[in-house]
């Protein structure tokens, strides 16, 4: 299929379950290739802690898998999902986006947990790089070349990545107090020898700005020991915190799923990466205070995160939010915004990246007729329309 | 005035050399031949080629415009940090011109707020631990070189160490890269951010072994260094069942820092060595696991690993909780090479992978496959990644040893590659083992990988020749006859 098209030009866009299509750039309308068929688990080999998959296996089902032998793939459900329901999306999807939630604190991000990758170019070829083994350096790491290209160099087919046991020992600590304080907390929990699972600033309307700090461990007592130095220094910094029993181990998705068709949607999802110590100038900026009745879920030692409303706030506000973070030496990516009128200019999803030369040179070797996701290029702000 | 001998050279190196002398100051230019002798090999001492020029430049900016006037006069041109690659990566196989990077060892910026810290390519690996230990950070990928190896050829090769298993290799460590291009611009890839809203080229950067161009900045993640480590050194009657104890350890959720092995040919090397029986001489295997983190989690997870290693047949079990007895228990596996250089003055270095459940049974293989060649094999490796490094042992003097060696080596690369593993965890392709890329992947695979390569460097200026197969050079591989020497100054993998 993938030949005939590539033999007429003819654009087209991968993609897994479809549920967050719409996220990101705009794509031109285009005929869909969806994995959603091809959703096996093709190895799980169990003592060498790795899986290959099909990418159109949901995330739940690799999840569910995994559990069965009592290991997990550390990444946070992605944002907009009831892990219950399909609405997590695929593997492929996952890999695709690259973006990774609070449990990153510890088990870094999506591009690191992919070891093998098979793809499918857009003139139909299929090719493989990494393999099945944990480590590798033969030949180029297209793994992370795909990781977070949003469907624009090609077609993941299957994924090879490295899963973890499930520790059994886990529980969450919420901290609430003065901005500084946490702050304070904060910069001295990441720079201790503390291993925490994740830790995350979280705001929603109902509730002010706190931390989250998850602990998971192969034993009780190391996790109590953590709580206990978790608590005492927020005492020290007047913090209230609260412990709270976690299920886990994945952390409960964060939001609500949208609605992609509901044309009166105020909905804004914004994906923010910045040096982790400017958070706090962040929040307290009058762009960020600006934007009432937002929630915002931000991995407090990594950087990144996610904010998001569907209150109206305007394209101005965050653009002004655009700017405050790039001056914080951070980056704003627009994953979701209310359709625009006619009249309205939409804010682009990424800003052109310093590399944009070299990103758009890669495009051109990787799909030189530009037939996949057409107005989409993650870190060139408005690509070259093709009429 | 280019005193290499290098036959007869196709490119004007004289006029290069005027506008190289125009850009750079006069001292950053190497012409003479027995200077040049200092880069005519790498780590590995297979195959010499001296370069006809080469460069010490010291900023982004002679860099860049070094790579301008190679392409200006279609030269190409060889990266080399700190020469110490064990695949030929750093050599000048095909006449090019040799950028060295070891006048570039400043440290750029320091950011502990953020832990980051941003350095010149030529910088040493242990120096950026050495510059934060103070206020108790470190630097996490620690390949054994690492007192000599610079981050421009960790960032190239993509280099792992010791406690890679836990904490990952140099790809997981590198937050933002500045690279000049073949062409001489210069970019930034990645936003010395965890995570980047572009396509993530500095991923694809690491790696690449010089073939995409030269990083000038790198910047690095910086770590918290541990509470505390617990060693255990346990000491099994068969490699299956220290091979069990890698699985029990991995699967029961202590992810130690490092899972080390040696086999019994390497327990006496090691006790001959030292002069007294440190192992037992009867141990099949013995195996180190280093647990590290918050004290109250390694106490647990140190006796849980004790249990373990027991259970899969341990008859003895050490531990040491101190620096001074944790080094005590670490020096025979850091001693493992000096103790084989002094059973043979020549061996060779293998680098492949195996699923870590394949172990035992590959270790066998590589046992009966030393036996039909004759050439006896010493294994210490990475256990808890499954990273293989046999030790071949000959010598020189034997007529048609080293065609024997490289047979070897290549069958030993084809049992990894038969239960699923690769050519190279962390020695990298280069020049040495291109020839078996194409074992492991498919034209299409390879294809797929050079369109990366002509995005980059459309003209093929950097590095040329490395990596990727081509029939010429496969076929002369085959026919040479090379000489594999032993690196005395090697201490570990
Ligand atoms: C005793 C010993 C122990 C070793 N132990 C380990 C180990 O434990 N783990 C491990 O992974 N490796 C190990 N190695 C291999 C080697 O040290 C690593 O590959 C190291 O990263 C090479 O660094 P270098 O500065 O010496 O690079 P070089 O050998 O100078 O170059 C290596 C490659 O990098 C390229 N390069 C260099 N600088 C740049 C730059 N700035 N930009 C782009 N490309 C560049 C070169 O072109 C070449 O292809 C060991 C080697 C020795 C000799």
């Amino acid at each position: 299929m993938v030949r005939e098209l590539h033999a007429t030009s003819s654009p087209w866009i991968p993609s897994g379950l479809g549920t967050r299509m719409h996220w990101g750039a705009a794509l031109q309308p285009s005929p869909l290739i969806s994995l959603r068929q091809c959703n096996t688990v093709l190895e799980h080999a169990v003592d060498d802690l790795t899986i290959s998959v099909q990418a159109g296996l949901s995330l739940t089902d690799l999840q569910a898998a995994l559990a069965e032998q009592n290991q997990w793939l550390p990444i946070d459900w992605p944002w907009g999902s009831h892990h219950q329901a399909k609405t997590a999306g695929t593997v492929g999807g996952l890999v695709a986006r690259g973006l990774t939630g609070g449990l990153r604190h510890r088990h870094l991000g999506v591009r690191d947990q992919i070891i093998g990758i098979g793809l499918i170019r857009s003139d139909g070829l299929e090719a493989h790089a990494g393999g099945r083994v944990v480590k590798n350096v033969a030949g180029y790491d297209l793994m992370r070349l795909l990781c977070g290209s949003w469907g624009s160099l090609a077609l993941i087919s299957e994924l090879t990545l490295r899963v973890q046991p499930i520790r059994p020992a886990r529980a969450l600590l919420n901290l609430k107090g003065a901005l500084d304080a946490l702050e304070a907390w904060r910069a001295e929990v990441v720079a201790s020898t503390l291993t925490l699972e994740l830790l995350n600033w979280q705001q929603d309307p109902k509730q002010e700005l706190g931390i989250q700090a998850g602990i998971a461990s192969v034993s009780d007592a190391a996790v109590r020991d953590q709580l206990n130095r978790l608590e005492s220094l927020a005492e020290t910094h007047g913090l209230k915190a609260e412990r709270h029993p976690w299920d886990g181990p994945l952390p409960p998705p964060a939001a609500r799923p949208t609605n992609p068709d509901d044309e009166d949607s105020q909905q804004w999802l914004l994906r923010i990466s910045l040096p982790p110590s400017q958070a706090q100038a962040l929040f307290s900026s009058q762009e960020a205070q600006a934007l009432r009745d937002w929630h915002w879920n931000l991995a407090a030692g990594a950087g990144c995160g996610d904010a998001w409303s569907d209150q109206a706030s305007t394209r101005a506000q965050v653009q002004a939010l655009r700017s405050r973070v790039t001056a914080l030496g951070g980056r704003l990516s627009v994953l979701i915004q209310p359709i625009s009128q006619p009249s309205e200019e939409t804010l682009p999803a990424w800003t052109d990246a310093p590399s944009r030369p070299l990103i758009e040179a890669v495009k051109r070797q990787f799909d030189p007729l530009q037939q996949l996701s057409r107005g989409r290029l993650p870190g060139v702000a408005k690509p070259v329309p093709i009429a | 005035m280019h005193e290499a001998n290098l036959g007869p050279l196709t490119h004007d190196w004289a006029a290069l050399d005027r506008d190289l002398s125009r850009i750079l100051p006069s001292d950053a230019l190497v012409r003479k031949r027995q200077e040049l002798l200092a880069y005519d090999c790498d780590g590995l001492t297979i195959d010499r080629h001296q370069p006809p020029l080469a460069v010490l430049p010291r900023t982004t900016d002679q860099v860049a415009a070094t790579l301008r006037c190679c392409r200006d006069h279609g030269v190409p041109f060889v990266a080399r940090g700190s020469g110490t690659g064990l695949s030929g990566g750093a050599v000048t196989e095909q006449e090019a011109l040799l950028v060295v990077t070891s006048r570039m060892r400043q440290i750029l910026a320091l950011d502990l707020p953020n832990q980051t810290i941003t350095v010149q390519p030529g910088v040493i690996n242990s120096w950026v631990t050495r510059a934060v230990a103070g206020e108790g950070f470190y630097y996490a990928p620690d390949p054994s070189s690492q007192v000599v190896c610079s981050i421009g050829g960790n960032v190239a090769e993509n280099s792992g160490g010791v406690h890679c298993l836990k904490y990952g290799v140099t790809s997981n460590h590198v937050l933002g890269m500045e690279v000049v291009l073949p062409d001489g611009s210069v970019t930034h890839l990645g936003a010395d951010l965890v995570e980047c809203p572009e396509l993530d080229l500095r991923g694809a950067f690491i790696g690449s072994e010089g073939t995409l161009g030269i990083a000038t900045a790198i910047t690095l993640r910086l770590l918290r260094a541990p509470e505390r480590v617990s060693v255990l050194l346990a000491d099994f009657p068969t490699m299956e069942a220290a091979g069990e104890a890698v699985r029990l350890v991995t699967a029961a959720g202590v992810l130690p820092a490092g899972m080390e092995i040696m086999d019994n040919f390497m327990i006496n090397a090691v006790n001959d060595l030292f002069g007294h029986d440190e192992y037992p001489r009867d141990a099949a295997a013995v195996l180190l696991v280093e647990l590290d983190g918050q004290a109250a989690e390694v106490a647990v997870a140190a006796d849980r690993a004790a249990q373990l290693c027991r259970d899969a047949g341990a008859r003895g079990v050490r531990r040491a909780d101190e620096a001074a007895d944790r080094a005590l228990l670490w020096k025979g596996r850091k001693s493992a090479f000096a103790a084989v250089g002094q059973i043979s003055s020549t061996y060779y270095v293998q680098d492949g992978v195996v699923p870590r459940s394949s172990l035992p049974q590959v270790l066998s293989a590589i046992e009966d496959l030393s036996r039909d060649h004759g050439l006896p094999v010493a294994n210490v490796f990475h256990a808890g990644d499954g990273n293989l490094h046999p030790l071949i042992l000959y010598s020189r003097d034997e007529p048609g040893v080293d065609a024997r060696v490289k047979e070897l080596g290549a069958a030993i690369l084809r049992e990894c590659l038969a239960v699923g593993g690769s050519i190279t965890g962390e020695h990298g392709v280069g020049a040495d083992k291109r020839c078996y890329l194409d074992w492991m992947f498919s034209p299409d695979d390879l294809a797929t990988m050079r369109r990366l390569r002509l995005a980059f460097d459309p003209e093929g200026l950097a590095n040329p020749g490395k990596i990727f197969p081509t029939p010429t050079s496969c076929a002369e591989a085959s026919r040479k006859v090379v000489t594999l020497p032993a690196d005395p100054s090697v201490v570990a993998f």
